[in-house]
């Protein structure tokens, strides 16, 4: 079949042959000086391009199958490129061939690589993060030692935790909260007074000042009460600690 | 996984220039990057939204040295993708 006739002059010029042949689309370019005079030859260029066409895809027709290759010759122009290449294999539409070719298959080469590179970068950076939190759990978070469960914030906040806090802050008495026996056996030495100031100070944690108006006393007194009775209790844990060795 | 291309301007921009262009000019990586930029918003959803910035930016530094190193030149042409289904020359992927 005849696609395309131009008449320029007296020289009819066949621009390009089609017929179809294992489902490709095959369009002929033909050279000029094959051209024949007056068309009265077109049945015998016609199946001498048909021939080593023919030939070269019976050659050819396992590579053909290959997807890539497949698909790279749906796209009529690669097609015409490979036509022109069979019937006049220069060494410069070879390269033209290679070439296209080549970029074709990059494409689906690189796109493939790249994708895929995304998917399992994206993967790994998942596994990386949770590794990361279940290692780094912080302390409120943290799941209770023993058959205990939940976590150390549930338990600080529920009302058993509250209750069982009640009654330890509830005294008043500065000798209930002391978990050194030394300290305690010191505090038996001070004056009634000084206990109470140690109370305030620091179960309370009132300022000298603060204690002093509570208590209706000069400042200057409270300080001195306060540093006194500190003395007193550091000296008293020194010379226990001489007596006993260093363990104490 | 299933293979997409989907036609835009960069068919025609020629990936295959830009990757090559790459390796010297900063300019044609960008656009490389931002062509795959659609995948890597889609890689994304499956992460949490906190870490999401994070990992756009892993994954662009990633294909930054994936597209620098790429041997654009090992791709076969046309006659040694011949060849090489004929078994004469099985050179092309050992590198891969």
């Amino acid at each position: 079949m005849i696609l395309k006739i131009i008449t320029t002059g007296k020289i009819l010029i066949i621009n390009r042959v089609c017929f179809k042949k294992k489902n490709f689309i095959f369009f002929l370019p033909i050279d000029r000086t094959n051209v024949p005079r007056g068309g009265d030859n077109l049945n015998g260029l016609y199946n001498s391009y048909n021939q080593r066409v023919e030939n070269y895809l019976d050659k050819n027709e396992r590579h053909l199958q290959n997807p890539i290759i497949k698909s790279f010759l749906n796209i009529p122009e690669n097609m015409d490129l490979l036509k022109e290449v069979i019937n006049k294999p220069t060494d410069l539409l070879k390269k033209k061939l290679d070439d296209t070719f080549r970029e074709f298959f990059f494409k689906i080469r690189f796109t493939t690589y790249l994708s895929q590179t995304i998917y399992f970068n994206a993967i790994n950076y998942d596994k990386k993060i949770k590794l990361f939190s279940d290692r780094n759990i912080s302390i409120l978070d943290r799941p209770l030692k023993g058959n205990q469960n939940g976590t150390l914030i549930d338990l600080l906040g529920s009302e058993e935790w509250k209750e069982g806090q009640e009654v330890w802050i509830a005294s008043s008495n500065i000798g209930d909260h002391l978990s050194s026996q030394t300290l305690f056996n010191g505090l038996q030495l001070l004056t009634e007074n000084q206990r109470q100031l140690l109370s305030l100070a620091y179960i309370y944690g009132l300022k000298d000042s603060e204690i002093s108006t509570y208590l209706n006393k000069s400042q200057q007194a409270v300080s001195r009460s306060h540093k006194n009775a500190l003395l007193k209790l550091r000296e008293f844990i020194e010379t226990n600690r001489e007596g006993r060795g260093l363990d104490a | 996984m299933k293979l997409t291309v989907k036609e835009g301007d960069w068919m025609h921009d020629s990936l295959y220039t830009l990757v090559k262009q790459s390796r010297t000019d900063n300019d044609s990586l960008g656009s490389v990057i931002e062509l795959f930029s659609p995948k890597i918003d889609h890689s994304l959803r499956q992460t949490k939204p906190q870490y999401r910035e994070d990992l756009s930016q892993e994954l662009k530094i990633k294909l930054l040295d994936c597209i620098r190193n790429y041997e654009v030149d090992n791709v076969p042409g046309y006659f040694q993708m011949i060849d090489f289904l004929e078994g004469k020359v099985t050179q092309y992927y050992e590198d891969k």
